[in-house]
């Protein structure tokens, strides 16, 4: 089980130049929620691609556990089956809910019958069984977001990484995923690192907020300290 | 012109040599061809179109060029290489179905390869992450990018056999019209109407038309539609 992953003195910039996001020293462990917060554009789906090894850093290393990974090594795509990534823009394959929510625990051999147990279960934690046989090309915009949690959340990965998992999602949904987040944190506490444009969210859910600028952390606090925190962070986006 | 329909007609359920013959040549040198251009096409058509790579643009501008490139001229090349002088004129293929094959695969390469190519462009890197961030390995995810990218190649695989199956230029100039031996259908439908024949080029060219339709057909059932 990974306990925790360490951004080292990391830099990704994209061609041509502008944005750069410098990152050093952040440590995401189980103990709580991690939300990246900040303006669009401040570097937060960036920085979740680096987590995911989806994408390489310029210079600094991302550590699993003390080990240092990059994208291309082998031990990448033996980690890259404990992360699950729920992207910010996500993709669905032209299959059905079903077939798409099965999809990673068929890339993992898992057994026949635990597939169509979980797949089970979460789709009526989401409320979305009905649309189990539907093509997903055919879904609305919040049921096609949902599918992808599902299809993530599904496979119970030791790292969660979840890019604005809430967008398009209305309000009584978002607090069932809370609601299976938090599940899940009990049943068996991975890292979940999550983003938002807003801290409400985050203060629900207790979790640590990191803040984010231009591509570098302006603030952090932990889920315990929120109160004083609260006007500060929010100045900060405001400015 | 009602009698040579009827006699077109009649050439068809009669299943006569000269007509069967045609169709069965054409349905062959086709078939072969798109086969064998589908092999290298598809995967290269995918590596423009989703690779990363200092000339992409210019490749696939020069695959679209290539798409309308004139089937005299593919005869014309050819030509000039299996005949007996030819470069490569020691492999006694012109006039015979192989000469035909070869230039029907160099007319269906571009069309299959730049279709391809360009169906994929935004869908790969796409369908690629995400399957990579499901913990696909190299191999998985390229299976299921092709799955996902099935309607793609079909469509292009339709559009370059209505070309080829349909084009008369490389067919006349390398197969020669032989009767019975490089004589396909659009070939014979050039030779019976000079000859002011009509039945058997409007049965041929009946033919033609209803294999090029159930083809198409059959790619445009095959694909999901919105209820
Ligand atoms: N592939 C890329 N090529 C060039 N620039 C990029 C690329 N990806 C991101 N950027 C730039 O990097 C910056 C940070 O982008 P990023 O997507 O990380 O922001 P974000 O915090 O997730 O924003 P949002 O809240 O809008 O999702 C942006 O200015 C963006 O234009
Ligand atoms: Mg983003």
């Amino acid at each position: 089980m990974i306990s925790s992953i360490t951004i080292e003195k990391v830099r990704k910039g994209y061609y041509p130049a502008g944005f750069t996001l410098v990152i050093d020293g952040i440590e995401f462990d189980r103990q709580s929620v991690h939300t990246l917060v900040g303006p669009n554009g401040s570097g937060k789906t960036s920085l979740l691609g680096l987590i995911a090894l989806v994408d390489k850093p310029n210079h600094g290393k991302i550590l699993f556990d003390e080990e240092s990974i990059s994208p291309n090594d082998k031990a990448a795509t033996r980690l890259r089956r404990k992360i699950g990534f729920i992207m910010q823009n996500p993709y669905l394959f032209d299959m059905n809910v079903y077939e798409n929510v099965a999809l990673g625990l068929k890339i993992r051999r898992k057994r026949r019958g635990e597939i169509i147990s979980r797949v089970e279960g979460i789709l009526a934690a989401l409320k979305i069984e009905h649309l189990a046989r539907q093509r997903v090309k055919c879904l609305s915009r919040g049921e096609y977001q949902k599918v992808a949690i599902a299809q993530v959340l599904v496979m119970e990965p030791e790292v969660i990484l979840m890019d604005e998992p809430l967008a398009n999602i209305d309000t009584e949904s978002a607090l069932a995923i809370e609601d299976i987040v938090k599940n899940i944190r009990r049943k068996y506490s991975p890292i979940i690192i999550t983003t938002a444009h807003s801290l409400s969210q985050a203060y629900r859910m207790r979790s640590n907020i990191i803040l984010l600028k231009e591509g570098r952390r302006v603030h952090f606090a932990s889920g315990r300290a929120h109160t004083n925190f609260e006007m500060k962070s929010q100045e900060v986006i405001n400015d | 012109m009602a009698n040579e329909l009827k006699g077109a007609f009649e050439i068809i359920f009669s299943l006569e040599r000269e007509f069967l013959s045609a169709v069965g040549l054409s349905l062959k040198v086709s078939l072969i061809a798109l086969f064998l251009a589908a092999i290298i096409a598809i995967p290269f058509g995918i590596w423009v179109g989703t690779g990363k790579f200092k000339h992409r643009e210019l490749t696939s501008a020069i695959l679209n060029t290539a798409m309308s490139f004139p089937t005299v001229v593919i005869g014309l090349l050819l030509y000039s290489f299996f005949s007996r002088k030819g470069p490569m004129g020691n492999l006694g293929i012109l006039f015979t179905p192989a000469a035909m094959i070869t230039g029907q695969c160099i007319l269906a390469f571009p069309i299959i390869a730049a279709l391809v190519a360009a169906g994929t462009r935004n869908l790969g890197d796409r369908a690629i992450l995400a399957a990579r961030a499901l913990g696909a390995g190299n191999i998985k995810s390229i299976l299921l990018f092709l799955k996902e990218s099935r309607l793609i190649v079909l469509a292009s695989l339709s559009a370059a056999f209505g070309r080829i199956f349909s084009e008369v230029g490389i067919s006349m100039m390398l197969g020669g019209n032989i009767r019975f031996y490089t004589r396909n259908i659009t070939t014979a439908i050039a030779l019976e109407t000079s000859k002011g024949a009509f039945s058997l080029g409007i049965a041929l060219g009946m033919v033609l038309m209803v294999i090029a339709f159930t083809i198409n057909a059959s790619v445009y059932y095959l694909q999901p539609k919105k209820i």
